[in-house]
């Protein structure tokens, strides 16, 4: 892929084809975040990007030399393996040392649907290694930004009078429309 | 039902909306993928529960993300052999199923302590959750398409306007619920009833 090929990617996965608000991976994990801190979220956004860029490098070779070779059917349970392992790098080399940075369950990053969602439509895309890991870059920043938006608005969303019914889940839900309207409008 | 546990509810049907809002696009994907998480959320809360002697504090999670990622690997085996047409639209997102919080928060839940009728209480919850897809994705399609199962049909009827009918949705059809935004539109509604429901149900258990 070329250089322009490969820029288009990266604004797509941030604003175009935002894997959170149009394909709705971990967008639960951002409406359901209790810190409302803008700091925090981007340090899981950070954090995130970091463990789809190693599980990519592993992913896509273990894809193209071990799995095509008519072992598909076990590509959903050596992704997640491979997705476990790569936490499981971040936190004995990252997070063991930096224990005040980032306060942060490794069962939420395992869990949360952009990691694995990213991999494989990575993989239904047919990007090369190098795009994915532009798109993975895309996705992270992506992320990042509708994080940060969700978190700044939540603030302000709980301090006003919501009708019950609507209180919560709903209006996140709402509020997450009206920014994938937004995103929408890029397309 | 108490406050606290109608708020649980509502935000564990949200946690488990990410790959279900994805086969929301028509009504015969949703139902297949509702079919799905229900298949995946009861089996492997029956393995966890024969599993739990074995099961530790330490390889707890371990075991459930192996457990949910097994069951979804053969619901989507089983959807790739025999049923294309809803695999084509949903394929991708079953794999998710195996990392959904909701799926993975029941399935570890059945390692805990005894419960009565816990098989009852997880069916009656995905048939709540199976609501919300349901409705999520026959609005989008009536609404967004015109057709409901696939077929078209005036949910009004023919209604007259100065002489002149008009077919409600299948000649003027909102296409922004066909996108992504529409999906979380009817969602907000969808959760917005269930707990409206849930609300009414445990105020009138009180009155009793």
């Amino acid at each position: 892929m070329s250089i322009s090929e490969m820029f288009t990617v990266l604004i797509a996965c941030v604003f175009v084809n935002n894997y959170t608000l149009e394909h709705f991976m971990g967008f639960e994990h951002i409406a359901s975040d209790t810190s409302k801190s803008l700091k925090y979220n981007g340090r899981v956004s950070l954090l995130l990007t970091v463990v789809l860029l190693i599980a990519t490098s592993i992913t896509f070779p273990l894809d193209k030399w071990v799995l095509s070779n008519s072992l598909e059917w076990a590509r959903t349970l050596s992704y997640v393996l491979v997705i476990a392992f790569s936490v499981f790098i971040v936190e004995k080399l990252i997070m063991t040392r930096t224990t005040d940075w980032l306060k942060y369950d490794s069962i939420n990053v395992i869990l949360n649907s952009v990691v694995l969602g990213t991999l494989l439509l990575n993989k239904s895309y047919n990007y090369d290694w190098l795009t994915s890991y532009v798109a993975v870059i895309g996705t992270g920043v992506g992320y990042f930004g509708v994080a940060q938006v969700v978190c700044g608005l939540r603030k302000r969303i709980d301090m006003k009078a919501v009708p019950e019914s609507f209180r919560g889940v709903p209006i996140y839900l709402a509020t997450l429309a009206i920014i994938s309207f937004t995103v929408y409008a890029f397309a | 039902m108490e406050e606290k546990y109608r708020k649980i509810l509502v935000e564990l049907i949200f946690l488990g909306l990410t790959p279900a809002f994805a086969a929301t696009i028509n009504t015969v994907s949703a139902v297949s993928m509702e079919v799905g998480i229900i298949f995946i959320m009861v089996m492997s809360t029956l393995t966890m529960r024969l599993l739990r002697r074995f099961v530790t504090e330490e390889n707890k999670y371990f075991v459930t993300l192996i457990v949910t990622t097994l069951y979804s690997s053969i619901f989507q085996m089983v959807t790739e052999a025999y049923f294309i047409d809803a695999y084509k639209n949903i394929g991708m997102y079953i794999a998710l199923c195996s990392i959904n919080m909701m799926l993975f928060g029941v399935a570890q839940g059945a390692t805990g302590k005894e419960e009565k009728h816990m098989v009852a209480k997880v069916l009656l919850f995905s048939l709540i959750f199976g609501f919300v897809i349901y409705f999520v994705g026959s609005m989008r399609e009536i609404m967004g398409v015109g057709t409901y199962w696939g077929q078209v049909k005036d949910i009004f009827g023919e209604v007259k306007f100065a002489n002149i009918p008009v077919k409600y949705f299948s000649n003027h059809k909102v296409l922004i619920l066909q996108k992504a935004p529409g999906a979380y539109i009817v969602g907000a509604i969808a959760t917005a009833i269930v707990a409206y429901v849930l609300k009414k149900t445990a105020k009138k258990k009180e009155a009793k």
